[in-house]
């Protein structure tokens, strides 16, 4: 056991790819086991081989489809018309369009990386300072895992058997408290600052607006709608979305071309296949894993600190905090979220209500500095130095910690939606 | 070997597309949706996995915590880099190896939905690291001779 870990730790702080630390690792421990070492393509393929995970690459695709088909920018106008007239307006509207992409991407780092790159030179044009553009895109690209479609959800859903409609749904209050949080905050900074606000747009230009953004608008009505009313399943609907996608940005837009398709397929399979290969090598991980009991010997070791619900859930929320801020999201789901998922349970947690801690945790890790993953992405670009991005990002910081305990201490922020829905 | 996987894997992905599409419409058309899409889909969807998870590690599309490694002294770091693509190279074909295994096994059994021999599904198991491997050997080989060449980097 001691070897499984040890060489799991040793290649992983060497720069090993996570997934190959995993299946080194695990390597390692069926050559001292004497078990034949034909189950690793067998738990490679089983791992890879489940209908939900087909909803990955299709909701990747959706994102990228967006991107290069024009609908982000319309989002992001469409939100600029509504809020840009309040005081540091572009901040505000820089958190609503993450709140509406966040309906169809699924991923932090996708979000930062897409709303940034037009929401950060926008801001500094019109007077912000770019460390404050920079914090605002980071902190308010982690609603976008949050708020349904998620692919954290999916792959959380996919490796504890819990309903991913339902890990949907139970994001979608947390999600909405986590922007009405950021947008304070954002107010609030802004007003101090003296930061510019935008003309008021008349309500014939909110409408001509609303309706250049309504086709992206109505892609997020038919994903939600499908899913929760049972239309399609997840995989499904990250299908429809991606073919809605494509026709809007072919037909509608017109910023896509054919020319353009084969590239971003290649694209969206390249990012997809680098997360498969991680599912499938944890599969191997976990297997060997459960056969040893860990996961029960990890939970009896926590319980036999605590018992305390509340206490638990500290350990584990400061425990996840710590892996987000410098682990990736999936990597850190697949290895850590089974085990945890067990010690939640067995002290009377609802795993709905968990899964969205352990997701909104990690995302906040994403923005933690000094190493999360968006404030890399925004930093660099928007050019500022990752320590001033990082100073900028504390007060953001600060709401979205103060919301994630009021997910940790009150179920029903969680577990409303689902219970009324399902 | 980089336009044929990359075709190999739009037309795999294309094909996934294709058959998710076809559930959702089958099952407001016909009476009762076909059981196979399903099964075809996710076998799609390995083979998109298979032909592009090589193309990945040309890319160096994968996570990993490089954290360490950074603060490492510059020809240190590259020392480490070279003994970890030698160790990744040597897991790949080794997984190739019982691959073979497991593809055999393959042959005694046949898909609940589709009524194929398993062995063309799991012959997909079999391409991933084979790709990976070789495309790992060529960035490794690119190391190398950057680092003769330029004497120190």
């Amino acid at each position: 056991m001691t070897i499984l870990f040890g060489v799991f730790i040793i290649t992983l702080f060497l720069g090993f790819p996570i997934a190959f630390s995993l299946g080194l690792s695990s390597l390692s421990y069926l050559l001292f086991s004497d078990i034949p070492l034909v189950v690793i393509p067998q738990k490679l393929y089983a791992g890879m081989d489940v209908f939900v995970l087909l909803c990955i690459p299709g909701f990747i695709l959706a994102g990228n489809l967006m991107n290069r088909g024009g609908i982000t920018e319309r989002i992001i106008s469409f939100s600029k018309a509504i809020v840009g007239h309040i005081r540091g307006g572009l901040g505000l509207a820089n958190i609503g369009a993450s709140m509406i992409f966040a309906g169809i991407s699924g991923t932090a780092v996708a979000d930062s990386a897409s709303i940034g790159s037009v929401m950060i030179p926008a801001m500094k044009n019109e007077g912000y300072d770019t460390e404050f553009s920079c914090a605002i895109t980071a902190s308010s690209s982690t609603i976008g895992p949050i708020i349904p479609p998620s692919l954290p959800m999916i792959v959380a859903g996919t490796l504890t058997g819990l309903s991913v409609a339902k890990l949907f749904i139970a994001g979608a209050i947390p999600g909405l408290l986590l922007a009405t949080g950021l947008m304070t905050v954002s107010y609030m900074i802004s007003k101090k600052k003296g930061h510019p606000k935008g003309k008021k747009s008349s309500l014939s230009q909110i409408r001509k607006e609303f309706f250049s953004a309504f086709w992206a608008l109505l892609m997020i009505v038919i994903i939600l709608y499908g899913i929760v009313g049972g239309v399609f399943t997840p995989t499904e609907a990250s299908i429809v979305a991606s073919l809605y996608a494509l026709i809007i940005g072919l037909f509608i837009y017109k910023n896509l071309t054919i020319k353009k398709l084969p590239k971003i397929f290649v694209d969206t399979m390249i990012t997809t296949s680098s997360l498969m290969i991680l599912v499938g090598f944890a599969n191997l991980f976990g297997w060997i894993l459960v056969s040893e009991q860990i996961p029960q010997l990890i939970a009896n070791t926590l319980l036999d600190i605590t018992t305390n619900k509340y206490l638990i859930l500290m350990i584990i929320n400061i425990l996840l905090l710590f892996v987000g801020a410098f682990m990736e999201t999936i990597a850190a789901l697949v290895i850590l979220f089974p085990v945890l998922l067990k010690v939640a349970v067995s002290v009377g947690i609802d795993p709905i209500q968990f899964a969205v801690i352990a997701v909104l945790n990690l995302m906040i890790g994403l923005t933690t500095p000094p190493v999360g993953v968006c404030l890399f992405v925004t930093s660099s670009i928007g050019k500022v130095s990752l320590s001033n991005v990082s100073k900028a990002i504390l007060p953001f910081l600060a709401v979205s910690i103060f919301i994630l305990l009021l997910v940790t201490y009150i179920p029903s922020i969680s577990l409303f939606l689902p219970n009324l829905l399902f | 070997m980089d336009k044929l996987l990359e075709v190999l894997t739009i037309i795999s992905f294309l094909g996934l597309i294709g058959v998710v599409l076809l559930q959702v419409l089958a099952r407001f058309i016909l009476p009762q949706a076909p059981v196979w899409t399903e099964e075809l889909a996710r076998v799609l969807f390995i083979y998109s996995t298979s032909f592009s998870v090589g193309l990945a590690a040309r890319d160096g599309a994968y996570v990993s915590v490089d954290l360490i490694r950074k603060v490492l002294p510059r020809s240190f770091q590259l020392y480490v880099e070279i003994i970890i693509k030698i160790i990744i190279i040597s897991f790949m074909l080794l997984i190739s190896h019982y691959a073979i295994d497991f593809v055999k096994i393959g042959s005694f059994q046949t898909s609940p939905a589709l009524q194929i021999q398993t062995f063309y599904f799991y012959m997909a198991i079999l391409i991933a690291p084979l790709f990976i491997g070789i495309y790992y050997l060529i960035s490794l080989a690119q190391v190398v001779f950057s680092y003769k060449y330029d004497g120190e980097l």
